[in-house]
């Protein structure tokens, strides 16, 4: 069954853990800025916002790449992002309304996206707090899906 | 990346302001394998590059700036970095650490650590992205609140930048002033502010892409892993602090504290606060906006609170502690939480130490009530216990140096040896850094940690205090039986837990990390650096509090400075600690037996076997320890 994100932004507390494991996951190392997840602070308010895929449904970021590299699986709905056709133009990281495209610039530059870790994802598993839900596509209308537009 | 760099960037920022000269150098790996980083790699470099008696204040002090190796690692609990430097309050070093963001930011930025020398002939920011590393002018901010220079900064450089900021405290150079990162955290104690302002440094902002690599990831991984699954879902009850989890933070201290008679009440005439129940967790809970937490820490014990009615009406703190609320509040007789509130909102706007800016105002306002500070001396102001406007106004007063603020500025000890009048007895601090949130007389052996504390009076460096009153906290070891009230056993605990502490603060580590799993510590510090040597936290502790001794010593701290204010060996608390003193007698004892155990001769000079011992002879003979 499809699997999508649940994200609760009130539970999060900004501890970037996820993105430590995001990283470290695909790159062997500590590096939050190639994580597929990221968590936009508001220090001021104290607020944080996970950004995340969302397997959108009608995908912008397929639309404007002009190279073809960006697929979607049709039973999944997980965005790949053909690293070997990607010409790191970023069309995909502007087009995006929820800023869950990133980009890595070592070694070729390329953008990167949230590939779900093959259906187990590292940053569920170091949410403590419960703001990182991965929940069945069925139930995904749930209130704490809606919670993802309080934007930070 | 050589191997002996894991866990470390091996780059040091070292930027001369006289002449606005940047460069890179490599870190001191030898010193990184005997002090790691923070705090002890920080106090060794120091005691090489400071020259004795320096004015701190002036162009030849340096401000060192260093992160730990697990900084910026999934180890969890370990966003710190450490502000190192003169204190203007002590005239001896100072570690100060924050926790938030910007030490990642700063390693991912690709440094270690920074050290700024010099004095800068206008006010500038240092600006690091990457390898781009610049002073840029500060005109535009200076003169700005820390809310609104952040802000400033954010929207000329992006929203994820880092920074970390004085305000109006620190450019006049407040002796107490602190610098504060992200809006919420900060270098808070002994005055770093202060030595920015006097370096017309106004903030340093960072943005990092980089990595930080470890030397068996695999390994660290599966441990940060397993301690946090371990304290925080199979053992939640240890974590009081976990704001999550329904923890209070660490305002849940107010309870027992004020239980047992150790809530600073009114500039410690008192031990406990009949109106506690207006200013503890309950109260703060209820105007919680937010648990937050730093990089890395899947705890999260700072609370975001905003007061939404009222003549206050928008205050807002970051990170709302126990230390601050207690000595804002009790210790001023203060019991209105959205003044409290306040008090702490104007300390973090304009850049000041909340613990020592509650110990100041309490002591003035003592003054004030017996007669030794007169309405003639405060402009008018009637500084009674408990006058919330006259508390807000004199912080105020404070950070701008105006009137009765610029004595005060000055810290408590230098204030009262302007006044005399016997006002120096209750002028509570240690080597000049006034007294935090626990009275020592409940529990004496923290009296002893208070006293012997390398900085002066710091609650960091060994805290007996709850060990000796409900048998917590203990560090490795067998236990050893504590008595509150009697002097024996007291040097032990205190000794180890310096060592303990030195070595935590060394590492990126908090303070609260994982409570009792903190005991793996040593095991993630090996995985993360690769170095088996590191796991020996009493040996490295113990040579870091030796270091900083002998700076201490350099400047002329000696046993009689070992000691505390007279009114903790005058003055018996009331009830619930009724007749709670430390009587002189028990206190010598402790201090001789703390020296004798520490292999210090009578005066507290670190003997040359002990130094030998540690590897760390050449110090010693550069100060002619014998």
């Amino acid at each position: 069954m499809a699997k999508v994100f649940s994200i609760d932004a009130k539970k999060c507390t900004g501890c970037k853990l996820c993105e430590l494991i995001c990283s470290f996951h695909h790159n062997g190392v500590f590096k939050p800025s190639v994580s597929r997840i990221r968590v936009k602070l508001n220090t001021r308010e104290g607020t944080a916002q996970p950004l995340i895929c969302r397997q959108c449904k009608k995908c912008t970021c397929i639309e404007v790449c002009r190279p073809g590299a960006i697929s979607q699986d049709e039973k999944t709905g997980v965005i790949t992002i053909d690293h070997a056709k990607c010409t790191g133009c970023k069309e995909c990281i502007f087009t995006c309304p929820f800023q869950a495209v990133g980009f890595e610039e070592e070694p070729k530059g390329v953008a990167i996206v949230c590939d779900h870790c093959g259906g187990k994802p590292e940053c569920v598993k170091v949410c403590f707090p419960g703001a990182l839900k991965y929940i069945d596509k069925e139930t995904s209308w749930a209130p704490t899906r809606q919670d993802t537009t309080s934007r930070a | 990346m050589s191997f002996d760099a894991c866990g470390y960037t091996g780059k040091l920022l070292r930027v001369d302001l006289s002449s606005g000269k940047i460069s890179v150098e490599p870190l001191n790996m030898a010193w990184a394998r005997q002090y790691i980083g923070c705090q002890g790699l920080g106090v060794r470099y120091l005691f090489e590059e400071l020259a004795p008696g320096i004015d701190p204040l002036g162009p030849e002090s340096k401000i060192v700036l260093l992160t730990g190796p697990l900084t910026g690692t999934i180890a969890p609990c370990s966003p710190k970095y450490t502000l190192i430097f003169k204190s203007p309050l002590t005239n001896i070093l100072y570690d100060s650490t924050s926790g938030g963001y910007f030490g990642a930011e700063l390693k991912y930025a690709g440094y270690d650590g920074l050290i700024i020398e010099g004095k800068s002939p206008k006010p500038v920011y240092l600006l690091i992205r990457d390898q781009r590393v610049e002073l840029q002018d500060a005109a535009r901010i200076w003169g700005k609140d820390t809310f609104t220079a952040t802000d400033m900064l954010k929207q000329w450089w992006g929203d994820d930048l880092r920074v970390t900021v004085i305000g109006l405290a620190g450019e006049n150079q407040v002796r107490f002033a602190s610098v504060l990162t992200e809006y919420a955290k900060a270098n808070g104690r002994a005055g770093g502010g202060a030595v920015f302002g006097a370096k017309n440094l106004k903030a340093i902002a960072v943005k990092g892409s980089g990595s930080v690599s470890v030397a068996n990831p695999e390994a660290l991984v599966e441990l940060s892993l397993k301690l946090m699954a371990e304290t925080l879902v199979e053992n939640p009850e240890q974590l009081v602090f976990t704001g999550w989890k329904g923890g209070e933070g660490t305002i849940s201290i107010m309870d027992w504290a004020n239980d047992y008679g150790c809530l600073p009440t009114r500039n410690f005439q008192a031990g406990s606060f009949d109106r506690k129940s207006k200013i503890d967790a309950r109260e703060v809970k209820k105007i919680t906006k937010k648990e937050k937490a730093c990089f890395s820490c899947p705890m999260g014990c700072a609370h975001q609170v905003k007061i939404e009615q009222g003549q206050h009406k928008g205050t807002g703190v970051g990170s709302f502690e126990y230390e601050s609320i207690a000595m804002l509040g009790s210790n001023c007789d203060i019991s209105d939480l959205a003044v409290v509130a306040k008090l702490n909102e104007l300390c973090n706007k304009h850049g000041m130490d909340t613990i020592t800016a509650g110990n100041v105002i309490g002591w003035a306002m003592d003054c004030f009530e017996r007669g030794l500070l007169t309405e003639k001396d405060t402009n008018g102001l009637p500084l009674r216990f408990g006058n919330n406007e006259a508390a807000i106004e004199l912080l105020e007063k404070i950070a701008r140096r105006e009137g009765i603020g610029a004595l005060l500025a000055e810290g408590v000890a230098r204030a009262s040896a302007r006044v005399g009048k016997g006002s120096e007895e209750f002028a509570m601090h240690v080597k000049g850094l006034e007294i935090p949130a626990y009275d020592p007389r409940v529990a004496i052996g923290m009296g002893l940690a208070y006293a012997t504390a390398p900085p002066g009076a710091a609650h960091t460096r060994a805290f007996p205090i709850s060990g000796a009153l409900f048998g917590g906290w203990w560090v490795g070891a067998d236990p050893v039986k504590l008595d509150p009230r009697k002097p024996e056993n007291f040097a032990q605990v205190c000794i180890q837990q310096n060592h303990w502490q030195a070595y935590r603060f060394s590492t990126g580590h908090c303070d609260f990390g994982l409570l009792e799993p903190g005991w793996k510590l040593p095991e993630l510090l090996e995985n993360c650096t690769g170095w088996p040597e590191i796991k020996d936290w009493r040996k490295i502790g113990e040579r870091i509090i030796n270091t900083y001794r002998l700076f201490s010593i350099r400047e002329g701290i000696s046993r009689k400075d070992d000691t505390l204010p007279a009114a903790f060996f005058k003055k018996p608390l009331p009830a619930p600690a009724e007749g709670a003193v430390i009587s002189p007698e028990d206190f010598e004892f402790m201090l001789n037996e703390y020296y004798e155990l520490r292999g210090w001769d009578h005066e507290g000079r670190p003997t040359q076997e002990k130094l030998r011992e540690l590897g760390i002879q050449e110090l010693g003979l550069k100060i002619g320890v014998r």
